[in-house]
């Protein structure tokens, strides 16, 4: 009697057919993409999202063509941190236009689809078994988020995703092309540890890791531009060197970031001059060496 | 999965898709040899595992170019028109309107214009003009 794998095909299902198809409008898409970035940490809470925004403006004010897809589906904050809470997508021939940004930022976040503040993502099926086929419906939307957003050429797609390991492998799956990841810690103990887990599991991906970058390193005086201490904690650079992967800097902690986030222009677009907005275009500056780009590479 | 009619071991093929019902799936499979034929009758959480995928049983034979299928279809509570269709109409800007647009900063103006025309629409309106621009201005934190 024949076994599974002496049966060529999908049985007639057609269920290869429309996966191998769905891939084709994946690649297509990101033909017109020239890297895909993304910013990781295991540990929620450490700015993550904040550093994405800002670092997709620092790329932006470099004079590159950047995007940034919101992959946190059910904590998604991009839409605030650049200013496109009110815009609504509209249909093109070539797809879902994004929300568009500061700098002209090109924004996809599922943030855009919600009715109100207070309504978190919920899926249409079964009441039971929600963890049998939720994992793989908010993969099929993030895998619509890229194929089906017009983003035009960019020279750099960013994706924000949510706090946690197991995001990285579900998206190298749909991006096996994958530029690479920055990977975000605080100087805390605790944070460190998780993020300790999270270069683990980025290197096993075989996703180049770009670096660490260790957030709210010290708090700025709004005043006088001082920095003081904020965290307790091990040197995060010695964290970087037990990975072998780069340390990409650290960020002081300035009130004005949070303000800004909030109001939607990312803080280092007015505060460049500062050692937090210094710091960031540095980084940014730094990674956009490692990544080969100029503003002239959108395809 | 994959269905083999043992008498003639023969891979079946999908003889019917019958859809839907409650939940859950029913598709006819058949033996292209002996023609005998069996149900698949998947429960819900088995049918929902397929639609989780964005794919259909014996689907996927016409040329499908729906955007965001899924999202549109599948989430429980979305926004009422979080995608504008096709040819929604660009308001005209009058000359007063596009010389306050102007004097925003670059680095926002772009996004700014998006917002005031997704206003415009919004009211129902086809002119962005001072009244729109004083009433964006109080709304969107101009």
């Amino acid at each position: 009697m024949k076994r599974y794998r002496d049966i060529a095909g999908d049985g007639g299902s057609n269920i290869l057919q429309q996966v191998a198809a769905q891939r084709e409008r994946v690649d297509a898409r990101l033909s017109q993409i020239g890297r895909v970035v993304a910013v990781l940490s295991g540990k929620g809470g450490v700015g993550k999202s904040t550093l994405t925004a800002n670092l997709a403006a620092a790329w932006a004010l470099q004079g590159l063509a950047v995007g940034v897809l919101d992959a946190d589906l059910n904590g998604p904050s991009m839409a605030t941190m650049l200013g496109v809470r009110r815009q609504t997508f509209h249909l093109t021939p070539e797809g879902v236009a994004p929300a568009v940004g500061p700098l002209d930022i090109r924004v996809m976040s599922m943030d855009g689809f919600l009715p109100s503040d207070g309504t978190p993502v919920t899926w249409d099926g079964p009441s039971r078994g929600t963890f049998i086929w939720r994992g793989t419906m908010e993969m099929s939307v993030l895998r619509e988020f890229v194929s089906d957003t017009a983003w035009g050429p960019l020279d750099l797609l960013v994706v924000d995703l949510p706090p946690g390991n197991e995001r990285l492998p579900h998206l190298t799956d749909i991006i096996p092309t994958l530029a690479g990841v920055v990977v975000v810690t605080i100087p805390t103990e605790v944070s460190q540890l998780v993020v300790n887990k999270t270069l683990t599991v980025a290197k096993t991906t075989g996703v180049p890791i770009l670096g660490l970058v260790e957030n709210m390193a010290g708090y700025v005086c709004s005043s006088c531009n001082a920095v003081g201490g904020l965290f307790e904690g091990g040197e995060v650079s010695a964290l970087a060197v037990a990975h072998g992967v780069p340390f990409l800097g650290s960020t002081p902690f300035d009130g004005r970031i949070a303000r800004q986030s909030d109001g939607g222009v990312p803080f280092v677009i007015e505060h460049g001059e500062t050692p937090a907005g210094r710091a960031i275009l540095a980084i940014a500056e730094s990674l956009r060496s490692v990544l080969g780009l100029t503003s002239t590479d959108s395809p | 999965m994959k269905f083999l009619c043992v008498a003639c071991d023969q891979p079946m093929v999908v003889h019917e898709n019958l859809g839907i019902d409650q939940g859950a799936m029913t598709v006819v499979f058949a033996c292209p040899t002996c023609e005998w034929r069996m149900g698949m009758l998947a429960n819900p959480e088995e049918t929902q595992m397929a639609r989780s995928l964005g794919v259909e049983v014996a689907g996927g034979g016409e040329s499908k170019c729906t955007f965001m299928e899924m999202i549109q279809e599948a989430m429980a509570s979305s926004r009422p028109g979080a995608i504008a269709p096709e040819g929604a109409d660009t308001p005209h800007w009058t000359p007063e309107a596009t010389a306050r647009l102007e004097r925003v900063p670059s680095f926002v103006r772009g996004m700014l214009k998006k917002s005031i025309e997704d206003l415009a629409r919004e009211k129902g309106v086809t002119t962005v003009d001072d009244v729109l621009m004083d009433e964006a201005s109080s709304t969107l934190g101009m």
